[in-house]
C-alpha cells in the first residue's frame, strides 16, 4: 500500500521551485492598529492537494494568516497569490489577490472555501439555505434573495448535504443541529463555492475529541475528493489545498500532511509532522514537557508517514469510513 | 466608592441641603389647592360613572383617527427607519453615510414629541396630518437607533462567512445580517405601534387631532364623566396593544 514514491514526497513537503502552487503568500506582514505585529514576513507556499497544518500559540497570527488571504483582514504589506493549479505552469492563470479591487476580490473569494472555529452558520436559516449561501458570489442578488438558486446549485448542495451525512437534516433550522452537525454544514457551505482554496480557523475547537476526529478525517476526504471530481483527464487528483489553523497538536499530527509552526508571527517551522520533536515544539510553544504528546501521536516516522502516503491515495487517515459510518456516528 | 469620610459627609450634607432650599423655593398657593382638591375629586368620581354615549359620536371618531394616524405613522415610520438604521451601523456603512444617518437620528430624538407635534401643527394645520407626521418623525429616531445598534452587535462570524464566499453588499445584508436582526425589528415595531398609540393621544392635546383632541374637547367643557369614559377606552386599548404584542413577540423568539 505505501509506494516508495509518495512516501518520500511525505518527506519533501516543503515545494521546490519547479512546484505548482496553489496559493503563495510573500512576505506578508501584518500590523494591527494596536500596533503589535500579528504576521511579521510570512513566505508560503501551498501546492494543489495539500493539507496544511498551522499551529502555534494563541496570538501567533494563525487567525489573521488565513485571514489574510481572503483579506477579512487586510494585509499591513506583502501579497497573496491564489495559483491556477495548472499542473507545472502555475504562473499564466495566478491572481494577485491582494492587488484586487471590490469587485476582483469578491470574485476571488468564491475560489476559496472558509470554515469557522464556531461554525458561523446563519443560525435562524435552514441548513439549505446555509449551505446554497455558498453560492452567493455566483447568483445575481434577486436569486438569492427570492431562493431561487439555479437547479444545479440546488442538486449540488443535496449532493455535498448527502456527502456530509445531513441529507435528512437539509430542511432544519441551523441553530438545531449538533456541534458536529453544524461544522458539517459548514464544510458542505465551503464547498459549494468549487473552491481551490480551503481557509479552515480552528475547526474542531468546539467539538468533542471523536468528533474532532470525524470532522478532521472528512476534511481530508473531501480535499482529496474534490480533485478528483474536478479533472477528468488521467493521472489526475491534484485535490484541493487547504490551511487549517489547529491548536490540537495530536491531531494536526495524525491527519496533516505538512505542519507550518508560527511563533510570534514568524514561521519557526515547516516540514513534515513526523518532524515533530520535543525540541521543535519547545521552539514554537516555548518550554513545556512535550514528550507525552508526541507519544501519543504512535510512532513519529512510521504512522504518519502511512498516513501521509494513503492521503495521496485518496485513503486520508488510519481506517478510512464509509458514508454510511460516518452518518451513522452522529 | 469615596474613600474620604469628611469628603463623603460633605456631600451628602451638601446635597441635602441643595434639596431643602429648592424645595422651599417651590411656591404653593395652598387656597388654590384647597379648590382644585374639589375639583380633582370630581374628576375621580366622573370615573365612577363614566359617560360613554353621549359623547360617543366624538369619540368614535377620535379613537378612529388615533388608530388611523397610529398605523399609518408607524409604518411610515418603520420604513423610512430601517434604510436609515442600516446606514448608521457602523459595520456596514461607510463613514459619510454613518455620520449622516447618525445625524437624522439624533435630532428625531432631541425634540420632544410634544414640541415637534406644535411644530408640525403650525405647519400642517390642526388635524390629525400633523399627529401623523409627528408620530413617523418620532419613530425614525427610536427605531433607527435601536436598529443600528442591533446590527451593530449582530455575530460578525456569521457575517464574516457570508462575506468570505464572495457575496455583494445586498446579499450580505439578506443573508448575513437580516437573519440575525429581524426578530427584534418586528419587536421593536411592534413596541413602538403601543407608544405611537399613547403619544397620539397626547399629542392630540396640542391640536394633533385624535382622541387626544376628543379628550381635551371634554376637558374644556368639564364633562369629566366623558373624559373619564375616554380615559377608559385609552386605557383599555393600550392594554389590547401591549398584550397582544408581548405575545407576538414572544411567538417570534
Amino acid at each position: 500500500m505505501v509506494c516508495p514514491t509518495t512516501a518520500s514526497s511525505a518527506e519533501r513537503v516543503r515545494p521546490d521551485a519547479s512546484t505548482p502552487l496553489a496559493l503563495r503568500l510573500v512576505r506578508l506582514s501584518k500590523r494591527y492598529p494596536a500596533g503589535d505585529r500579528a504576521l511579521n514576513d510570512v513566505s508560503l507556499g501551498v501546492p494543489p492537494g495539500q493539507v496544511l497544518g498551522l499551529i502555534g500559540p494563541s496570538g501567533a497570527g494563525k487567525s489573521t494568516l488565513i485571514r489574510c488571504v481572503n483579506r477579512l483582514v487586510e494585509p499591513t504589506s506583502g501579497q497573496v497569490f491564489l495559483g491556477a493549479g495548472i499542473a507545472g505552469n502555475p504562473a499564466p492563470g495566478e491572481i494577485e489577490l491582494t492587488a484586487l479591487g471590490r469587485r476582483g476580490l469578491r470574485r476571488a473569494r468564491r475560489r476559496i472555501g472558509m470554515i469557522f472555529q464556531e461554525y458561523a452558520l446563519v443560525e435562524r436559516l435552514t441548513v439549505m439555505e446555509n449551505v446554497l449561501s455558498g453560492r452567493l458570489g455566483y447568483v445575481p442578488f434577486w436569486r438569492s434573495w427570492l431562493r431561487r438558486f439555479p437547479a444545479a446549485d440546488i442538486a449540488n448542495a443535496y449532493r455535498l448535504l448527502d456527502r456530509v451525512g445531513l441529507a435528512e437534516q437539509a430542511d432544519k433550522r441551523a441553530d438545531a443541529l449538533s456541534g458536529g452537525q453544524r461544522q458539517r454544514v459548514g464544510i458542505a457551505r465551503a464547498l459549494a463555492q468549487e473552491p481551490d482554496l480551503l481557509l479552515v480557523d480552528e475547526p474542531t475547537a468546539s467539538l468533542d475529541p471523536k468528533t474532532s476526529r470525524q470532522i478532521m478525517r472528512l476534511l481530508r476526504e473531501v480535499c482529496a475528493e474534490a480533485g478528483r471530481a474536478d479533472d477528468s483527464g488521467p493521472g489526475s487528483g491534484r485535490g484541493l489545498a487547504a490551511i487549517v489553523n489547529i491548536h490540537d497538536v495530536a491531531l494536526a499530527q495524525q491527519f496533516m500532511m505538512r505542519i507550518v509552526g508560527l511563533r510570534a508571527g514568524r514561521i519557526v517551522y515547516d516540514g513534515p509532522p513526523q518532524g515533530l520533536s520535543p525540541e521543535v515544539l519547545t521552539q514554537i510553544y516555548g518550554e513545556e514537557d512535550w514528550e507525552s504528546t508526541t507519544a501519543d501521536a504512535g510512532h513519529p516516522g512510521v504512522a504518519p508517514t502511512r498516513q501521509a502516503a494513503g492521503a495521496t491515495q485518496h485513503h486520508p487517515g488510519p481506517e478510512p469510513p464509509t458514508d454510511q459510518s460516518m452518518a451513522g456516528a452522529l | 466608592m469615596i474613600s474620604d469620610r469628611r469628603l463623603r459627609w460633605l456631600l451628602i450634607l451638601a446635597a441635602l441641603s441643595y434639596g431643602l432650599i429648592a424645595l422651599a423655593s417651590i411656591e404653593v398657593n395652598w387656597a388654590r389647592a384647597a379648590d382644585g382638591w374639589e375639583r380633582g375629586l370630581r374628576f375621580i368620581g366622573g370615573f365612577a360613572s363614566p359617560d360613554f354615549s353621549s359623547r360617543w359620536r366624538d369619540i368614535s371618531t377620535g379613537l378612529v383617527e388615533s388608530l388611523t394616524m397610529t398605523f399609518t405613522a408607524t409604518v411610515a415610520g418603520i420604513l423610512i427607519s430601517v434604510p436609515i438604521g442600516i446606514g448608521a451601523a457602523r459595520n456596514l456603512s461607510p463613514l459619510p453615510i454613518y455620520l449622516g444617518c447618525r445625524a437624522v437620528i439624533a435630532l428625531s430624538r432631541s425634540l420632544q414629541e410634544i414640541i415637534v407635534a406644535i411644530l408640525f401643527v403650525a405647519m400642517v394645520g390642526f388635524g390629525p396630518l400633523a399627529g401623523f407626521l409627528t408620530l413617523a418623525f418620532a419613530t425614525i429616531g427610536f427605531l433607527a437607533k435601536l436598529l443600528a445598534e442591533d446590527i451593530e452587535e449582530i455575530d460578525e462570524a456569521q457575517a464574516d462567512a457570508v462575506r468570505a464566499t464572495g457575496a455583494s453588499w445586498w446579499q450580505l445584508l439578506d443573508y448575513g445580517v437580516k437573519p440575525q436582526v429581524m426578530p427584534r425589528l418586528i419587536g421593536l415595531s411592534l413596541y413602538r405601534l403601543d407608544i405611537n398609540f399613547r403619544e397620539s393621544s397626547v399629542i392630540g392635546i396640542v391640536g394633533a387631532g385624535g382622541i387626544g383632541a376628543t379628550l381635551n374637547t371634554a376637558l374644556d367643557r368639564y364633562e369629566y364623566d366623558s373624559a373619564a369614559a375616554i380615559l377608559l377606552l385609552i386605557i383599555l386599548i393600550v392594554l389590547a396593544t401591549e398584550y397582544s404584542s408581548s405575545w407576538i413577540r414572544r411567538r417570534l423568539q
